[in-house]
């Protein structure tokens, strides 16, 4: 489920991109600083998007340091972040533990499962310090596990339980923005959810595994995640977004569609 | 109909896995993605779906089923913003009917806004018609499930093509908001140019880097 919600990076100018960048560098960093080095292999600009929004929202201080990283070591680069992206870094382990342990039990791949076990004391501790937060995301990963398991064809169904897992991580704790945040990330979450299902559609046919949209006709799919994303957007247009609008605009209205207009450029090229 | 396990090729003992498995590779076989311009197989597919389902109508009901733990609390309605006026405009204040149906029931519990129960009382009834999808897709709509209301809705109009009232709720329907199609286009057209192709797109932005020196996404070029 990562890797939808990035942005067109060709549409930004220079200093657009020096900043989405430094913010990526910045959980990078973060994910080293409280957890351990070797969590940066598990960074994604997917929750970069959600760092940089709540700093948004809550107009958060930027530190900016300038440093050399481990692995760009000839030139010190840009490293911002701010105090939510402590949380976002939890959050960004605890759906990468998720996500070994689901390839561990689905592709039954023992790789994701040694890399699951190495990080269980660090997602202990995570689970101590947001205990509701993710007793709800273990309760709907099991959810979606288990309309998986069953081959529920009704796609509202998962797509909604992953909205909620979405909508958990969108927030920290319950204050004045909470609601609205929650609200957007379940929609946020639908969209990412049937993407996935849309694009994995031909080849989940093909290897005989679980995609809830078999029996949609897919001529209403890019209606379908449009409307999806209209929901998502009366939410984000409340949270009023100010310093880093610019940037998330460009995810959420032309970033998201990515990999979409990826495969339906490739599409289009094996038909000629 | 055939017998759905004749179509779908198991025994009437097969297991739910069984089943599935069957289904899937007889989705691979006829699916319209994998067979583009075949109405055959089209129609194969449908014939599947429907065998599918109503097999698995014991256990698939358990999803709709609004007594199923699976259903309890789960409207999503919160989610969702505020609703269009088309739930006056559906007529359902109106309640001139004098004999009793399992449709006053379901229009009852719509005008007391309890779609959990309206859905119930739907689930339970044997004949779908186009009226029964109409009512599934509205109540289905207000509880957060628009994927099943859009689908519920097309099968109302396809079912009745000249009921102007059901087209005119899925317009409501598709057009509740849209200022996202709106703000979208404006970034896609100033963003896109009309020739340029993905992959052309990427050596572009290769050339870029290379010229104005700035840092690149791919980890390759780190030393730049």
């Amino acid at each position: 489920m990562f890797g939808y919600l990035t942005a067109d990076i060709l549409a930004f100018n220079s200093q657009q991109r020096r900043f989405y960048r430094s913010f990526y560098c910045g959980l990078c960093e973060k994910l080293a600083q409280r957890h351990r080095p070797l969590a940066r292999l598990t960074l994604s600009y997917d929750f970069t998007f959600i760092g940089m929004l709540l700093c948004d929202v809550y107009q958060q201080e930027v530190t900016l340091n300038k440093k050399h990283c481990p692995i760009h070591p000839l030139t010190k680069i840009e490293v911002r972040y701010s105090p939510c992206f402590d949380f976002v870094s939890d959050m960004n382990l605890l759906m990468n533990y998720y996500q070994y342990l689901d390839d561990f039990h689905d592709d039954h791949n023992l790789l994701a499962g040694k890399k699951a076990q190495q990080w269980e004391a660090e997602i202990v501790k995570i689970q101590q310090q947001y205990p509701q937060k993710c007793q709800v995301i273990q309760k709907k990963m099991t959810l979606l596990a288990q309309y998986e398991n069953d081959n529920v064809l009704i796609p509202d169904l998962p797509a909604n339980c992953f909205g909620e897992i979405m909508a958990e991580l969108c927030y920290e704790k319950q204050d004045e923005h909470s609601e609205v945040l929650k609200k957007f990330g379940f929609h946020l979450g639908r969209y990412i959810y049937l993407l996935d299902a849309v694009l994995d559609l031909k080849k989940d046919l093909k290897k005989g595994h679980y995609n809830p949209l078999i029996t949609m006709d897919s001529s209403n799919f890019q209606t379908m995640l449009t409307l999806v994303l209209e929901e998502a957007n009366f939410y984000y247009k409340e949270l009023k977004l100010d310093k880093f609008c610019d940037l998330l605009d460009n995810i959420v209205y032309t970033g998201l569609w990515s990999k979409y207009d990826q495969q339906k450029i490739l599409e289009r090229k094996s038909l000629k | 109909m055939r017998d759905p396990y004749e179509v779908l090729g198991v025994s009437r003992n097969a297991s739910e896995q069984e089943i599935t498995k069957a289904y899937r590779k007889l989705a691979k076989k006829y699916h319209p993605d994998l067979n583009p311009n075949n109405p055959e197989a089209a129609e194969k597919m449908k014939e599947v779906n429907s065998a599918y389902d109503a097999i698995r109508n014991g256990t698939a009901n358990q999803y709709q089923n609004s007594n199923n733990s699976y259903h309890q609390n789960t409207s999503y309605s919160s989610y969702y913003g505020p609703f269009g006026s088309f739930y006056d405009f559906a007529g359902f204040n109106q309640r001139n009917s004098q004999a009793y149906t399992d449709f006053d029931v379901v229009e009852h519990y719509i005008n007391a806004q309890e779609f959990q129960q309206a859905l119930h009382v739907l689930y339970g009834m044997e004949v779908k018609t186009a009226k029964w999808y109409y009512y599934c897709a509205i109540c289905n709509y207000y509880l957060g499930n628009q994927l099943t209301a859009m689908e519920q809705i097309d099968q109302a109009i396809a079912l009745e093509p000249n009921n102007l009232q059901y087209q005119q709720v899925k317009q409501q329907m598709m057009n509740q908001r849209n200022s996202y199609r709106d703000t979208s286009k404006r970034y896609r057209r100033s963003y896109r140019s009309n020739s340029s192709s993905f992959f052309s797109r990427i050596l572009l932005y290769f050339l870029c880097l290379l010229c104005t020196g700035n840092r690149c996404f791919f980890p390759i070029f780190c030393c730049l």
